[in-house]
Order: structure tokens, then sequence, then C-alpha cells
């Protein structure tokens, strides 16, 4: 009994939640943002967190080294098609759907066998670590703040 | 019956209600402690072995039945199969080191008891045959019956594979092979194929070289269906002018499109009335549109292909989403040249749907298009183009803006019609009298978009002040800064439009209120 008792504190400590990332220091660019960008027009500014992207940036850049590896080694390759986003070296963390966070993300992509839409879509989003809500909020704009589940 | 066989029949019943008794303190006893030469193995150890099977079971199944294993179903199974594993732990070691203690003394004497004695006929054999014992049997037919529905099983979904695709009115539907898997519970249909009657077989309107749909037991087992569907090599090919969907998907959307204009049509109730499901992830990779214009005789393409494609978190209640909204994401390359990008995030659940969403397309070389332009307006044009579109919608409406972008525009006239020539040097003007000087000869507007969702509606006028403010007025400095553009507090004229419009202290041209023109 005592055995199994200690073998459920472990368990229990194994799944123990992650303490949560620090949000990075966001660099606000000092020119507008390209027309490429996703999510900063007046009508779509309010589609993502802007503390979430930022996260994302810096998690894509901690593993832009290794998704280079992985498409350099062709491991990728065997599933799809040619690459389409060639990564950037490191993401400015703009907190933005820029160009350079979409081609990081549509490299992440292929190295891992996913459509290489350059989006940051569920799964793409939950191979990185985080969770839907981490990113987007529940409802569209428009929605939002409608009801109480409506962050 | 004599006095003696009586005798023998009560000292025999006797006996065995007394090994009933010492088998149960047998038991009790080894549960205890675990004994040497004890007979099979101790409740102990199955219990044990029961435990820690489970848990292995429940982690095989967390790990199979989702991308993401339950972490509550995986911390379930291995608290369960660790319990196992602590209570079977000691008396596998003592039996290993050859330290566990001598048989009880209930044994010794079932051993007594179990010695062989001739029996009378009359009470016929005390053991069993292996194969007359019922869960033998049992375990016997329900692995033939597992067998043979796994047998089955394909023959079975592509004969209602085929029942489905047969179904539809004006095409005829095949497919190579379907593939059904328990765990995972899978359905995989090779090279579908739609043609359409009465065309060829490579002018299909459809082709899928693999597509797949999967379900999840865990939530099955708990009354709701979440799924995903992936989607491998997919080719449209519509036919503009030939093509026709089947008649059911007609009638279809005509009662969805008449129940959307008497404003009745609630899809959140709709939804309601079928089982709870989630639909995780919609995917399509590889895949290619073509468009062919057969009404002409030069019969211009458009032709879409590398189409990545992701439709995620489509839900029958509000419950079910992953607290986030309905997400839709792809990309394409349009007529080899330009790229596609698309992203909406919806909320199909409330009252009228509402999304908001960008879409670009970007360095489309309009030479790609000499096809369609030659045979549309005798023109062969130049340059590239870029589009940005930002929408933005709730209870109905619709608003946004649409942003075009031309660099080096110009177009030649095809040789043959005086009309070409005219056609072509009135454009080229146009886009000369435009273009910016400064900025990579380009031509820049913004197009308002407002309407119901019934009929989205750009509107004409602002978006030709647009180019003329665009050009003239702001040069091309502009980013989405100033956009969605404005609407005006009442209805304008054309001339207060213009006016307004081309005024460099105004902030640009305003859309109309009511979606008017």
């Amino acid at each position: 009994m005592k055995r199994a008792l200690i073998f459920l504190c472990l368990v229990l400590a194994a799944c123990h939640a992650q303490p949560e990332a620090k949000a990075p220091e966001i660099v606000e660019p000092k020119t507008a943002p390209s027309l490429e960008t996703f999510g900063v027009s007046e009508t779509t500014k309010e589609m993502f967190k802007r503390e979430g992207l930022a996260l994302l940036q810096q998690r894509l850049n901690q593993r832009l080294s290794k998704v280079k590896e992985k498409l350099d080694d062709g491991m990728a390759d065997a599933g799809g098609s040619a690459l389409k986003n060639e990564p950037p070296d490191e993401l400015e963390i703009t907190a933005m759907l820029d160009e350079e966070t979409q081609r990081a993300l549509g490299a992440f992509q292929k190295s891992e066998r996913l459509p290489e839409t350059g989006m940051p879509d569920y799964e793409t989003l939950a191979r990185l670590g985080f969770k839907p809500s981490d990113v987007f909020f529940r409802r569209p704009p428009a929605n939002r703040g409608r009801s109480a589940q409506g962050d | 019956m004599s006095a003696v066989e009586n005798r023998e029949f009560l000292e025999l019943r006797a006996n065995e209600q007394r090994k009933r008794v010492m088998k149960l303190v047998d038991a009790v006893d080894a549960w205890r402690h675990p004994r040497r030469d004890s007979k099979g193995p101790s409740p102990r150890t199955i219990a044990a072995a029961t435990l820690t099977g489970l848990g292995v079971i429940g982690a095989i199944t967390a790990l199979l039945t989702g991308k993401r294993p339950s972490k509550a179903l995986l911390a379930l199974s291995a608290t369960v199969g660790g319990a196992g594993v602590a209570l079977g732990a000691g008396p596998v070691a003592a039996r290993a080191r050859n330290s566990l203690p001598a048989p009880s003394p209930a044994v010794v004497e079932l051993k007594q008891l179990d010695a062989p004695k001739p029996l009378p006929e009359v009470h016929g054999p005390v053991h069993r045959k292996g194969w007359r014992r019922p869960w033998v049997w049992i375990l016997g037919v329900s692995l033939v019956v597992a067998l043979a529905v796994r047998v089955a099983l394909n023959p079975i979904a592509e004969h209602f594979t085929q029942q489905g695709l047969d179904g539809l009115t004006g095409f005829t539907g095949t497919f190579s092979k379907v593939d059904v898997s328990i765990i995972p519970l899978r359905v995989t249909i090779d090279d579908l194929r739609l043609v359409q009657d009465g065309t060829p077989v490579e002018d299909a309107v459809l082709y899928v070289k693999q597509l797949s749909a999967r379900a999840r037991w865990t939530n099955l087992l708990r009354g709701r269906l979440f799924a995903d569907a992936h989607a491998e090599h997919a080719h449209f090919k519509v036919r503009l002018g030939e093509t026709k969907a089947p008649p059911e998907v007609e009638q279809a959307a005509k009662e969805g499109a008449e129940e959307l204009k008497r404003n009745d049509f609630n899809l959140s109730k709709t939804l309601e009335a079928v089982i709870p499901f989630r639909v995780d992830r919609i995917e399509l990779v590889d895949s290619e549109v073509t468009l062919i214009d057969v009404t002409d005789p030069a019969k211009p393409r458009i032709w879409l292909n590398d189409i990545e494609f992701v439709v995620e978190n489509i839900v029958s209640r509000p419950s079910l989403d992953q607290r986030a909204p309905l997400m839709v994401t792809g990309r394409a390359t349009v007529q080899k040249t330009g790229v596609l990008k698309v992203l909406v995030v919806a909320d199909l659940l409330d009252e009228k749907p509402a999304f908001t969403g960008q879409a670009q397309l970007v360095g489309l070389n309009l030479e790609s298009l000499y096809a369609w332009a030659a045979s549309k307006a005798g023109l062969s044009p130049h340059g590239s183009v870029d589009v940005f579109v930002n929408f933005n919608s709730a209870k109905g409406g619709l608003g946004g803006d649409v942003k075009v972008l031309a660099k080096n525009v110009h177009v030649d006239p095809l040789e043959g019609k005086f009309s070409n020539a005219v056609k072509a040097a009135g454009a080229n003007a146009a886009f000369n009298l435009l273009k910016d000087e400064r900025k990579g000869e380009a031509v820049g507007t913004t197009l308002p978009l407002r309407g119901s969702l019934e009929e989205p509606d750009p509107q004409v006028w602002p978006t030709v002040l647009g180019v003329l403010r665009n050009a003239f007025v702001d040069s091309l400095g502009w980013g989405f800064g100033n956009l969605p553009v404005s609407t005006a507090k009442k209805k304008q004229n054309f001339i207060e439009q213009a006016v307004e419009g081309l005024d460099k202290k105004q902030p640009g041209p305003k859309a109309q209120p009511g979606g008017a023109k």
C-alpha cells in the first residue's frame, strides 16, 4: 500500500502543470507593418492575443535551429512537396503575425508534416506547447463580451 | 440404495463441503502470505496482474485514441498499473528468492482430500476436461466472432460507400479500396473519384488520392463524437458552364438559402438536434483546383495548386469548443505565381454567424492570366497584382475593405481587331495617369466592403474615388492604419462623395450607409 501511495504521489508530481512561460519583451516596429502582416488592420487587429503571439514567436525562436536541422536532413521531405517557406534565422518579438513569423510557422509545420499554411492553426500551436486560447480569443471581435465566456 | 452406498454418498458430500471451506481458508491465507507450492496463482497475484493489465490497456487506449493522450486517463492508468505492480512486486520477489513460506495447513489437508479415491459411478467424473469449461467456449466464440467481424468489415464498408456514391444523381463515384480500423476508429478511402455523367473519366470533378476520417473511442463511449478528416492530393476540376452540382446538393442549398432569407434559420438550434460533436480538424493537403471555362472556344483555365487548407474546431455545442473559435487557415499558389493566404476565425453558433478574417493574394503575375484576358477582352496583360482583403461580420452584417495594388501594369492589344487596340490604349492611359512615379509604377486603391451577409456589396463609387485619391492625393504611403473606410453619417450623392473623397483635408472616401452603391 505504501508503495502504491508513493507511486501515486510521483505520478501526480509528474502531471503537475509546468509553470507558465514569462511573456517576452515586445519590440515595437519603427515603421508601419507590411501589408502581408495578419491581424493589424482595424477590422482584424483583435483576432489575436498580443502576448500569446509574442510567446509564440519566442517559442518559434527556440525551435528554429532544430527545424532547420530537420529540414536539412530531409526528414520532412518524405511527406510532402518542396518547402514553401524558407525559415528566418531569428524572429523579432513584434507580437504580430508578420511575414517572417509566417515563414517560421510554415517551416515548423513542414518539419512536423502538417499542412504548410504558415498560419497558427490549433494543431501547430499544440505541437509548440500552446493551447488555442493562449493565442486566440474565444469569440470573434464582434461577439466578444456578449457572454460570461466571451473572452 | 443400500446403507453402505448411502454412507459413501454422505461422506463424499461432506468431503466436498470440507474442500470448499479449506479452499476458502487457503485463499484468504494465500492472499495475505503467498506460499511455496501453492496451486495456481494466488488471488493477490491475480489482482496484481489485473491491475497492471488495466493500467497498460488504459495507457495504450490513451495513446491510441488521441494525438495528445488524455492526461487524466494516462494518470489514472499509471496509478492503477503502478498499484498492480506494487501489489505483485512483493510475492514475485519472494518467489524469486525462494523465500515463500511453506504451504498452509489448509493446503496440506486439501492435498489429502484430493488424493485419488475410487468414486462411485453414480456421481460422475469430478474433474472436467478443459474444452468442456464454459469460459473456454465463451472465449473461443468471442475470438471467432471478432475475427469474422474484422474480415467482413472492409467489404461491408466498401458496399455502403459504393451505395452512398450511387445515391448521387448525375454522378458516378468509384474508389479502389476502403479500409476500416477499429483501434483507432478510422475509415480510409483510396483513389476516390467522382465523375459527372457524360464526361470522360480524366475530367473527374473530384479525385482524392486518400481520404480518411477518424473518431475517438473515448468520446464515443461518452455519447459524443470527436472526429477529424484528412484529404491528400485532392483535385477539384470545375468546368464552368458544364459542371453542375448533384440535384440533392442544389436542393439543400436552395432550402438553406430560403431559410436564411426568411431569417428563421438558427444554426445553433439546428445543431442542438443532432448528436453532440466536434470536428477537431479537416485537412486538405497538397491539393489543387482547376477552373475551366468550357463555354469559350479557347477553354481558358485558372489553376490553384499546392493547396494546404485546414478547418478546426467545428462544434455543435458551445461547451465543446476548445475555448477558441472555429478557425479556417489556408495557403495556395494561384496560376503558379501568386500566393494566396487565408485566416478566418468564426462563431457559427451565434444567432447570426460572426466572423473576422483576412485573405491575401500576393505577386499574381498578370501574364499568367493571358488565356483569360485574351479570350475575354482581346488583351495581353503585363505586370503583377497584390490583393489584401479584411472582413468582419456580426449579426448578419458585413464590413471590411479590399486593398488592390497593381505594379507595372500595362496591356498589349492582340492583333486582328481595331477594338482591341482602342481598349489597350484606354487601359494603358488610365494606368499611366494613376501610376505613382516614386513607388515603383504601382496603382493602389481601397475598396470598402459593406452589406448584408446575403449580398456582400463592394461599393463602386468609393472604390473609384479611392483609386484616384491614392494615386493623386496620398500616393502609396498608406498601410492599413486608416482602415476600414469610415461610413458617411448620411447617404451622399456622387458629387458629394467625389468632393469629399478627393479633398486632401478629408480622411478619404466614405462608405455609404445601407450598403448603397
